[in-house]
């Protein structure tokens, strides 16, 4: 079902990729600004200007040149829907204040908790395919893993099961990739990169045990897991 | 190939990082290793393979107590050249039991007037102890400065990693305590307090 959804999903950003240029003017005569293209003159922009517009409106079209060959406008904000792995699942509120800037922050949730996810990613030009270099950070809440995954506490005294009770989940990732679709709709993105991982355990663990007759205790506080490991992140984002 | 392809792509991300690129860890902070109800014994009649200097009983008033922990069976990473290991001595307490748990007349530390913990090389472990003193490591020391404790913190020396020693699977501590006068035996609880940081470089195991 999610496969099939995720597939729709996928068709219609190339669907949008496959759209005749006048709909993603990056290019040619798609570039030039929609005023001028929808314009009363526009019946008359395929004939020569020496034979068909008076000096005024030569005047009109060289005063014009300069907005077309500006970087064209493209929606500021967005939506999008992420999964990666190791980060989990991201909702987020997408805000380009440039063309090739992308800043976002958002809901996140990772199957034991809710969290927030906030980045910025570089995209260097805008087009069909678009390279974009990304990175990003999250902060999920403290969570049970012991409860969201039915791990029975031990019998012994010396159960390390105690230190899975009270787990936060922090990250930091760099991913390098591409978007597909539409910079003014919808697109489809697939990065890889690294996530620098931290669980940090809330609980204090004791262990006891008897070494050549003499007791000894061992209590591990405040411990923290983690590492580097690949990232791998897929989304889709609608701007508007 | 392949594999080059995904390394080259990946090491330019944290070449700046230095140290592995793809690693677990584990962090523990504060790692308390207790030994409760730790006898020492009283000076007098004490053998002399408890005196600091075996061959002058009495003088220094100084008994010793080596500590060994062999991990060699315990810690799964020994010897893994992938694996790297941080661990700190912070600071020995050692705080005396109540006079009602006491064996002998012992209420303070007075007696006490310093403490010296040693770590003691593995790569000489066979040799006489004056030869494996020479070769040892002070990570903690004390000088009393109260008039009558009944606790004795001991600073570590956070500069020595204990690391190397304890992946090599034995960790040998001998600990001195040098007494002003004839002191009768005594029960105190010992903790040491560690910070200890493990490293597993799965990068290179794969690559």
């Amino acid at each position: 079902m999610s496969l099939s959804v995720a597939c729709a999903l996928l068709t219609l950003a190339l669907a949008q990729t496959a759209k005749p240029a006048a709909t993603t003017p990056t290019t040619g005569a798609a570039a030039q600004p929609r005023p001028a293209a929808s314009s009363p003159a526009a019946p008359g922009a395929t004939q020569s200007p020496a034979t068909s517009s008076t000096p005024s409106e030569l005047g009109a079209q060289q005063a014009a040149q300069p907005a077309a060959d500006a970087e064209p406008r493209y929606p500021e904000f967005g939506l999008s829907l992420d999964a990666a792995a190791p980060a989990g699942v991201t909702l987020a509120f997408v805000y380009r204040p440039v063309s090739f800037v992308r800043l976002w922050v958002g809901p996140a949730w990772n199957y034991l908790a809710f969290g927030a996810e906030g980045g910025v990613g570089l995209a260097p030009f805008q087009g069909a395919v678009t390279p974009v270099l990304s990175v990003e950070a999250g902060r999920y809440r403290s969570a049970n893993v012991k409860a969201r995954f039915g791990i029975k506490s031990g019998t012994d005294a010396n159960d390390p099961s105690v230190l899975l009770e009270d787990v936060a989940v922090t990250y930091g990732s760099v991913l390098l990739g591409i978007e597909m679709g539409s910079p003014r709709g919808f697109s489809f993105g697939l990065r890889v990169g690294l996530s620098r991982v931290w669980l940090k355990m809330g609980r204090t663990a004791t262990f006891s045990a008897d070494q050549n007759g003499q007791p000894t205790t061992l209590t591990l506080v405040d411990p923290t897991a983690g590492g580097v490991a690949p990232a791998l992140k897929l989304g889709f984002t609608y701007w508007f | 190939m392949r594999r080059s392809l995904l390394a080259a792509a990946f090491v330019p991300l944290l070449a700046s990082c230095g140290g592995p690129v793809l690693f677990g860890e584990v962090t523990i902070p504060e790692l308390r290793v207790g030994l409760p109800g730790l006898q020492f014994v009283a000076t007098a009649g004490a053998p002399p393979e408890f005196w600091c200097d075996p061959t002058s009983i009495g003088d220094p008033m100084c008994l010793a107590r080596t500590f060994d922990y062999d991990f060699g069976d315990k810690v799964p990473l020994a010897d893994d050249p992938n694996a790297s290991l941080d661990l700190r001595l912070t600071a020995v307490t050692i705080s005396l039991l109540p006079p009602a748990q006491q064996p002998g007349t012992v209420t303070d530390l007075a007696l006490i007037d310093s403490v010296t913990l040693r770590l003691l090389d593995p790569a000489h472990a066979g040799d006489p102890m004056d030869v494996q003193i020479a070769h040892s490591v002070v990570i903690a020391s004390y000088v009393r400065t109260e008039p009558a404790p009944t606790v004795i913190e001991v600073s570590g020396n956070a500069n020595t990693n204990l690391g190397p020693y304890l992946l090599s699977g034995k960790l040998s501590i001998r600990a001195e305590l040098t007494y002003q006068a004839d002191s009768d035996a005594f029960v105190a609880d010992v903790e040491g307090d560690y910070s200890l940081v493990l490293k597993y470089d799965y990068w290179s195991k794969i690559f």
